[in-house]
């Protein structure tokens, strides 16, 4: 017996049992906290939705005009808030932000910080002056008019918004930055081998794909895990893979920085300067040349110091308009507004890849196009491309280019990926509870995988959803509201871990998914009670945004509902089944005890 | 009778603890053999797709081209990276026994080495010399 273990390490096994085993441990380790990135990295598609959802002081933006139209009224107004700034930006509303925006900043120059201490100022009055010549604005596409918030408030309330959320997937909450990122590093390399290991494993994939047995437990969860597996795995690869490139770095170093020593980059310098404003001449020369060249990066103006007139900003966007008539423009900035050496750059919408045509630059007062210098190319072969595939892999990660259908292809991608995740931790479970129950003994491994299984998976959605019930509930004015909006979420997390290690095992996923489907569920009833933003009148006026939020977390309370109500029929159909003796050789021994 | 059982049980946990051993053995070789493996086979990628000739020119002046071929092969081997790396990794949860799997992850890693030492720059050969 006990050789035959011994054995097992040497005799070589086949490839798919030494690859299920490992499939088995390396899925089951990282799971949970794949599984919160997985959830808050999938709402981090929606984050700039979620924190308008957040912060219904912000109307409604109605109707919306053609870009001319839009730039038009951005540049009178700007002229007037900004009329002393020099760098302004006009952003036009897509299908994710509704509202055109602008922003102005300026700038004191060093006489002018000179004459102002000279006169008394302070140090820190002058800045704070400095920032007096910056601002921001909403304004609503058709009129052109800043926006006005809802029930007379100056500003929406404080809140992390969606943002916080999509944070989340990559740094988590409450942990050390580095910490955090180690810890997502380890769980995603994890991911990738049992990624790769699962497709070893499952050597019937396609058949394996069309095989369903429902209400066969252990067979059941395997062929949901295989369903949900199959039918996402290019995302899954895809999503896993990108994600690591982000890091790669923090992974290999030596990747990332020996051969940066080849351009002539001083790594000692480098290394022990940090910043690049610290580093040698040389380096800041080289680093200069590498944004420029290899990051598109435009080369800073510096003021001519003699005013002039910008060019109007219409006629530049309708010479983009006739140059790339199928793009629209996403923002556009000038640098130098007042000055001889003004510049305007002109920003096309997202593309999945480099989108180096995408960037436009003018001269502000003649209005002439400033091409760039063509790339000096040393080997115009194909490792250009794999620059390009490398580009496209982090573009596809965070999917900013992705318009809103395929925004929610997406989204559920990503649910799909934490319900592969999820099924394949409860697999693990039911399998050994399986086993756990013939021989009559609990392993204490087992429980604490079935508490934090319940927890993770249904607890969590709870927390979210209590991140948006505590955005409702925390009054406006209350001191750091944005973060006990967080606190809660994980404070209500922290109860369901409580009570999925106090309950009985059989009540606590029923308990939870019920009361996963009422905080989802009653969501739009509590924005009726507490905004006039609810789906009443965002229907009738057409408010996506509204609209779609509370639909969909309606839509999450009904899911959760259908689960807890199956749930709730197959344990009481257990309990009843299990009044009588439930299998032959029990009910023998009953019957032979009877007899006696 | 009683020595039989405590002899089986001592067996037992030797058994065990062999188990145990050649697991974590195994365990330590993909995450830390693997790491050495991966990061020397992506740079010996490195100097086998950049263009030698470029960087071997030693000019004061910048050179655009090269940097072009530095950057373009950086991006080649971060993304073959993570592909060495797993398939590292199932080999040696794969393999016979641990001494293979450590053996299999450092050897080529030395051999790599050295190549890579020879494919180097004469000008960074003068400063690794000092």
């Amino acid at each position: 017996m006990n050789n035959s273990a011994l054995k097992s390490t040497k005799k070589p096994n086949s490839f798919r049992q030494s690859m299920s085993s490992l499939h088995t441990w390396i899925g089951l380790l990282p799971s949970w906290i794949l599984y919160f990135m997985f959830i808050t990295g999938t709402a981090g598609y929606f984050n700039t939705e979620i924190t308008q959802w957040m912060q219904p002081e912000i109307p409604f933006a109605g109707e919306s005009a053609s870009q001319s139209e839009m730039l038009a009224s951005a540049e009178q107004r700007l002229k007037t808030v900004g009329a002393k700034a020099d760098e302004w930006y006009i952003g036009f509303p897509d299908g994710r932000n509704q509202f055109l925006r602008i922003e102005w900043e300026g700038h004191l120059s060093d006489a002018e910080k000179e004459k102002l201490s000279d006169e008394g100022f302070t140090e820190k009055e002058i800045e704070e002056k400095e920032e007096a010549l910056e601002g921001e604005e909403k304004l609503y596409p058709k009129s052109g008019l800043p926006i006005e918030y809802a029930d007379g408030v100056t500003e929406a309330r404080e809140t992390g918004g969606g943002n916080k959320l999509y944070v989340m997937h990559y740094a988590l909450y409450y942990l050390p930055t580095t910490f955090a990122r180690y810890l997502v590093i380890f769980c995603t390399l994890f991911m990738l081998t049992a990624l790769v290991t699962g497709v070893v494993v499952h050597k019937k994939i396609f058949k394996d794909f069309f095989t369903f047995r429902p209400g066969k437990k252990q067979r059941s969860w395997l062929d949901s895990h295989n369903l949900f597996s199959v039918l996402s795995l290019p995302f899954q690869f895809m999503i896993t893979y990108s994600g690591l490139l982000f890091f790669l770095s923090n992974i290999m170093p030596v990747l990332a920085f020996a051969p940066i020593a080849l351009i002539g980059i001083d790594l000692n310098d480098a290394l022990s300067a940090g910043r690049v404003k610290d580093m040698s001449p040389k380096n800041q020369e080289l680093i200069q040349i590498v944004s420029e060249e290899i990051f598109n990066q435009s080369k800073n103006v510096e003021l001519a110091g003699t005013t002039a007139v910008l060019t109007p900003l219409t006629d530049l966007l309708k010479q983009m308009n006739s140059a790339r008539p199928n793009k629209s423009v996403r923002y556009i900035s000038v640098e130098n507004v007042y000055d001889l050496n003004a510049r305007v750059e002109v920003q096309l919408t997202r593309e999945v890849g480099s989108g180096n045509g995408n960037h436009y630059v003018f001269n502000g007062v003649t209005g002439e196009r400033i091409s760039k210098e063509p790339v000096i190319q040393g080997n115009e072969s194909s490792l250009n491309a794999v620059r390009e595939a490398d580009t496209v892999m982090r573009n596809l990660h965070e999917g900013r280019f992705a318009p809103i259908i395929l925004r929610w292809l997406y989204f559920f991608s990503g649910l799909m990926g934490a319900a592969m995740i999820a099924t394949g931790t409860i697999l693990w479970s039911v399998k050994r509870r399986e086993k756990a129950e013939k021989k009559g003994y609990n392993s204490k491994g087992l429980v604490l995988v079935e508490c934090l299984n319940v927890a993770v998976v249904v607890g969590l959605p709870i927390a979210v959803a209590m991140y948006f019930w505590a955005n409702r509930l925390i009054p406006a004015s209350f001191p750091e509201r944005a973060n006990w909006e967080v606190n809660t979420m994980f404070i209500v997390w922290g109860l369901m871990f409580a009570h999925a290690a106090l309950c009985p095992r059989r009540r606590v996923w029923i308990d939870q998914l019920w009361l996963g489907a009422m905080v989802c569920g009653l969501l739009p009833l509590l924005n009726f009670f507490t905004t006039d933003r609810h789906l009443g009148i965002s229907l009738v006026q057409g408010d996506r945004l509204m609209a779609g939020f509370d639909l969909t977390m309606l839509a999450f309370g009904v899911a959760f509902g259908l689960t807890a109500l199956s749930m709730h029929k197959r344990v009481s159909g257990f309990a009843v089944k299990a009044s009588p003796p439930t299998n032959l050789v029990e009910g023998a021994l009953v019957s032979s005890s009877a007899n006696n | 009778m009683v020595g039989s059982s405590l002899v089986s049980e001592a067996k037992a946990a030797l058994n065990r603890f062999v188990l145990f051993r050649s697991m974590l053995s195994r365990i330590l070789a993909a995450l830390l053999g693997g790491y050495l493996f991966t990061n020397v086979m992506s740079l010996l990628l490195f100097f086998l797709l950049v263009d030698n000739d470029l960087i071997t020119e030693q000019t004061d002046e910048v050179n655009i081209a090269a940097i072009h071929s530095v950057f373009n092969s950086m991006a080649a081997i971060g993304l073959s990276s993570f592909v060495i790396y797993t398939i590292a990794a199932l080999w040696v949860f794969h393999t016979r026994s641990a001494s293979r799997a450590w053996a299999g992850m450092l050897l080529p890693s030395i051999v790599g080495i050295g190549i890579i030492y020879w494919l180097l720059p004469p000008a960074i050969h003068e400063l690794l010399r000092g």
